[in-house]
């Protein structure tokens, strides 16, 4: 009972602190119960729309021709299989909204049953998906995202030679390829268009206008014996059957997973980087709040001591409050995540396509935050042990610490900078008091700086190049294998109108099996192509292939390692000549020259790139070249910003939410820090102003001091950033693919972080001075 | 005739205390006259330091008026009455108050500092010599933590006068020192005002009013009798001691 009357008195004696840490706990666990609650909510959405769409756990793309009748009965009577099946769709080279166009590989099929319409604003679905009548498409959010189109708009589809005239009448859930990040899109019509386009399909192919378009999504089932994961499960039905060798395109039921919430992923694995960093600095001022209360209230204890509280009674005295202030904080925090939390989940709806579901794991929060009290308790008990050193005799007597010790940092007391020179002096004689402030502005400068390197890093154009979708302004889809001879032609009529840069020049992608495994692999016409070589170097000969790091980790590769590469039921053994890196499939893919890949398939030319000098004249030279070249190919400008727009503005909203932290963080701990120091030195300043300070000129100096303190934290912070964010950058985005940054410091990096900061601190400090008005000389007065 | 720098009119202080109020000044009126030692003396509570925290500006008066140069001290704003610290008024307070993270020449030195009329050069050399005639040369680089009590107090002291202050306010400037320190500071603070500098100081210290050239005896708030001495070192101490403590008994102290 004791115990309570005191820390009851104790709180209401020290309503500061004890608001300050309520309020930093609110801000840690409202991020990190949002946060958690995201991902969980895209996860649950996710897992929920391929429930409903009965995605299969392997998905190959095969080209009717490959797709024999007993390849598929290999494959359903496989012991592993449960079941398998077949969805017929038309390959389009290219889908056109506006002045946009999307190249990639779109499949148009008939609408497939369980796949539901979103109402109008994507937070849930319609109650039933109305039949589309002739002329109309439904198209899934990712082609919404990427070719910024409406609901009413018109889309040109571009399948063989025809081009379709297609109005959208809305937009679909595709649990499968309905991301933004996915490459590969579906495009659902109607019956009789889909009749029609097959018959025109076929028409054109019996004319040999064009190959056969048509694409057999073929979905593998596993059976309920199969305890493998769906890579093992695809990798022994292949060795088995040769399924994948047949295939140009698969994707396990994981790996479309993992693409549909790389973003969310990604984001969210920054985020929470973060607030760990966040949640490491809270502990730090919570112990330093600890240590300085036991030093302001030594009397108080040394008295409580006297009267025969021990030790562990006091330990309990602090530990209960601040425990108490972080589980308040803790509640407030949880409350206030719950709106976040919904209305973040549905941010990522643009380029996931999944509508989230919308809790929050009231398990895993509260395993996490319990682990965060935990720590964050044995810290408190930790520095709590100081007061075992408490004596009540020097106590009584009127023990009274100095706050000042000699600092061998003598700067001189100068006339002309008089409360700058003050106020480095306070700052080196007491620097144990601005340890603290300093870790904590070093910790976050330290994020400010890495949010702002990612940020130059992935930019508008960049993204695309850290998809391994090597960015350029004019696309070139060759139609036919044409010869160097013409390239150059072509390349002669773009540059009559501006210079450029090769972007790249290269096949189709295809999926080689490399060792059995399904890998990606990108085919360029020459080494110089291959971009971002990190260890070796690029393939040189036709026996040689580059592979990322993460394929390399993944399969146990390393480079001079000889593998077997098929396709097609083609074989052949090359050498891993170098490791790059490239975002494409997760970051598992390979690259080769035309002249490596020849040895297995027949190769040849597909697609060109270029960067323009002059984009303004983009769209033109592509009317140009499809009017004088539209035989043999179909160039494109690049306008649409789809996704890489949508990349650069969710870190730019990145970036302003660690800064919007940052500052509340600021404020915070300034405030905390400020009201202590305050109370220690509310003497010093009645002293000041006896000797004719005012007290603005002592507000400045309490205000310079942490501006030193946030100047010190800014540097190391910014070191630590130059050693570590790469490392850390890599760590994190090596999940989406991206195994080996190479990040450009630039002093811009640094200013912003260092000027907010260092601001946000002086500001902040000053504001928070505001009480030495109230310091009056009369206090220094003994009656 | 001697001229008065500092009056007070009317001076009245008063502090809430349990929903009530306390007078610790009551209607008190008195000048400060220029290179007098003017002493307070009075029991316990009877309102001296509250009387030297009224009239050197450190504190604000209820009612009254306390008149320095004309101007009502007590309707200053604070840059005004900060400027009246460093320039005009001097202080110098019983727990020395030395600002722990200064060297004691650093400390003497920073109000100089605030007086822009003076040159950094010039008030160095000033704290130069004021530690010199304080005996504290030896020490002026250690910190206040580093010294001894008698030479915390007359670091405060040379601090104190180092802008050459029109009135030296002291707070019993000696209650916390033992007897030899508190000679040593009286010896200091006889010699300013030897040398011209007025002073007024609360003490209940008798050897420390020995010091004075005009002693007032404040009782219940108010200024209850006054007692003019020739200047120290004129007369014989102990006859000037008996004559002090005879004039105390009669005011009951």
């Amino acid at each position: 009972m004791g115990l309570f009357t005191i820390i009851m008195a104790d709180i209401r004696n020290k309503k500061g602190s004890f608001i300050n840490i309520v309020l930093l706990m609110a801000v840690i666990s409202m991020a990190l119960v949002s946060i958690l609650g995201v991902q969980g909510n895209v996860y649950g959405g996710m897992e929920d729309a391929q429930k409903r769409a009965g995605t299969g756990n392997v998905l190959c793309l095969v080209y009717k021709d490959n797709l024999s009748g007993r390849l598929v009965s290999d494959v359903e009577n496989h012991p592993l299989v449960e079941c398998v099946k077949e969805i017929e769709t038309l390959e389009a080279s290219e889908v056109v909204y506006k002045d946009y166009s999307y190249g990639n590989q779109v499949l148009v099929q008939k609408v497939r049953p369980g796949y539901r319409l979103f109402n109008s604003k994507g937070t849930g679905f319609l109650d039933s998906t109305p039949e589309l009548k002739q002329g109309e498409v439904y198209i899934s959010q990712g082609m919404k995202t990427n070719l910024l189109c409406e609901t009413g708009g018109m889309l040109d589809i571009k399948i063989g030679t025809y081009i379709y005239k297609f109005k959208i009448a809305g937009i679909i859930e595709d649990p499968e390829l309905g991301a933004a990040v996915m490459g590969w899109k579906n495009i659902f019509i109607s019956d009789g268009d889909y009749e029609k386009i097959y018959s025109d399909n076929i028409k054109a192919v019996k004319n040999k206008k064009t190959g056969d378009k048509t694409v057999i999504q073929f979905y593998i089932y596993k059976n309920n014996k199969c305890s493998l994961t769906d890579a093992r499960f695809i990798r022994q039905v292949n060795l088995d059957t040769g399924i994948s060798d047949m295939s140009f395109g698969i994707m396990t039921k994981t790996m479309i997973f993992d693409y549909t919430c790389l973003y969310p992923k990604t984001i969210c694995i920054i985020l929470t980087v973060f607030i760990i960093l966040l949640l490491a600095a809270v502990i730090v001022v919570i112990c330093h709040s600890v240590s300085t209360w036991i030093r302001m209230e030594y009397i108080a204890f040394g008295i409580m001591k006297s009267q025969g509280f021990v030790n562990w009674q006091i330990q309990i005295i602090l530990v209960v409050q601040y425990f108490s202030a972080q589980v308040i904080g803790t509640v407030f925090g949880i409350l206030a995540a719950i709106p976040m939390c919904r209305i973040v989940s549905n941010l990522f709806f643009p380029v996931t396509g999944i509508v989230p579901i919308k809790q929050i794991s009231i398990g895993k929060c509260s395993i996490i935050l319990s682990g965060i009290f935990l720590v964050s308790v044995l810290c408190i008990i930790i520095v709590t042990r100081k007061t075992a050193d408490i004596s009540p005799v020097r106590a009584v007597s009127g023990w009274k610490s100095e706050i000042y010790f000699d600092s061998r940092i003598k700067a001189a007391i100068s006339q002309k900078a008089l409360s700058a020179s003050l106020a480095f002096r306070q700052f080196t004689s007491n620097k144990r008091q601005y340890t603290g402030v300093i870790l904590v502005v070093s910790m976050l400068v330290y994020f400010m700086v890495t949010m702002m390197l990612l940020e130059n890093l992935i930019n508008k154009t960049s993204v695309w190049d850290a998809m391994g979708i090597m960015y350029s302004d004019l696309e070139i889809n060759l139609e036919k294998n044409i010869s160097d001879t013409k390239i150059a032609e072509i390349e002669e009529t773009i540059s009559k109108s501006s210079g450029f840069k090769v972007s790249y020049k290269c096949c189709s992608n295809f999926y080689f099996s490399i060792n059995g495994e399904k890998i990606l692999s990108a085919i360029y016409s020459s080494p110089e192509y291959i971009k971002a070589v990190s260890k070796g170097r690029a393939p040189l000969y036709n026996n040689e292939i580059a592979i990322t790091e993460i394929t390399a980790g993944n399969l146990g590769l390393e480079i001079g390692d000889k593998v077997f590469i098929g396709y097609n039921g083609q074989k052949e053994e090359y050498i891993i000549s170098g490791l790059n890196q490239d975002m494409r499939d997760a970051g598992i893919n390979c690259s080769m020259t035309t002249e490596a890949a020849s040895r297995i398939m027949d190769t040849h030319i597909v697609y060109l790139g270029y960067i323009l000098d002059n984009r303004e004249k983009g769209k033109d030279i592509s009317d140009g070249l499809n009017n004088k070249y539209g035989d043999i190919l179909y160039a494109c400008f690049n306008e649409s910003p789809g996704i890489g727009s949508t990349f650069e503005l969710t870190l730019n909203v990145m970036t302003l939410v660690v800064y919007a932290f940052s500052i509340v963080f600021a404020m915070i701990v300034v405030q905390m820090v400020c009201s202590k120091a305050f109370i220690r030195e509310r003497r010093d300043i009645c002293i000041y102003k006896a000797l004719g300070f005012t007290s603005a000129g002592l507000r400045l100096q309490f205000a310079i001091r942490f501006l030193i303190a946030a100047f010190i934290g800014t540097v190391i912070g910014s070191a630590a950033a130059i050693i570590f964010s790469e490392k850390m950058l890599s760590f994190i985005l090596r999940v989406v693919g991206i195994s080996n940054l190479k990040v450009k410091f630039s002093l811009s990096v640094f200013v912003m972080p260092a000027v907010l900061i260092c601001t946000s601190f002086f500001l902040f400090a000053f504001i928070s001075s505001r009480r030495i008005k109230r310091a009056g000389t009369r206090e220094l007065v003994i009656e | 005739m001697k001229s008065s720098i500092l009056s007070a009119k009317e001076v009245s202080k008063s502090f809430a205390h349990n929903g009530g109020q306390v007078h610790i000044l009551s209607h008190v009126s008195l000048d400060l006259y220029k290179g007098d030692f003017t002493v307070v003396m009075g029991a316990s509570g009877s309102g001296k330091s509250t009387l030297l925290y009224a009239l050197s500006g450190m504190d604000r008066v209820t009612a009254g008026q306390v008149l320095y140069n004309g101007r009502n001290i007590a309707a200053l704003k604070e840059k005004e009455l900060s400027k009246l610290r460093y320039s005009d008024f001097g202080f110098v307070f019983q727990q020395m108050h030395l600002l722990g993270n200064l060297s004691i020449f650093e400390n003497v030195v920073v109000p100089g500092y605030l007086n822009k009329k003076n040159t950094a050069d010039k008030v160095r050399k000033k704290a130069h010599e004021l530690l010199d005639r304080m005996g504290l040369s030896a020490v002026k680089t250690h910190l206040p933590s580093q010294v001894s009590g008698g030479e915390q107090q007359r670091c405060a002291i040379a601090r104190a006068v180092i802008n050459t202050p029109v009135v030296l306010f002291a707070d019993e400037p000696t209650g916390a020192l033992n007897r030899q320190n508190s000679t040593g500071v009286l010896d200091l603070l006889t010699g300013l005002n030897e040398d011209g500098q007025s002073i007024l100081m609360v003490t209940h210290d008798l050897k420390a009013a020995l010091r004075a050239t005009r002693i007032l005896y404040l009782e219940d708030g108010n200024i209850t009798g006054e007692l003019s001495l020739p200047a120290y070192g004129t007369q014989d101490e102990k006859s000037r001691e008996t004559q002090v403590n005879a004039w105390l008994e009669s005011m009951e102290w």
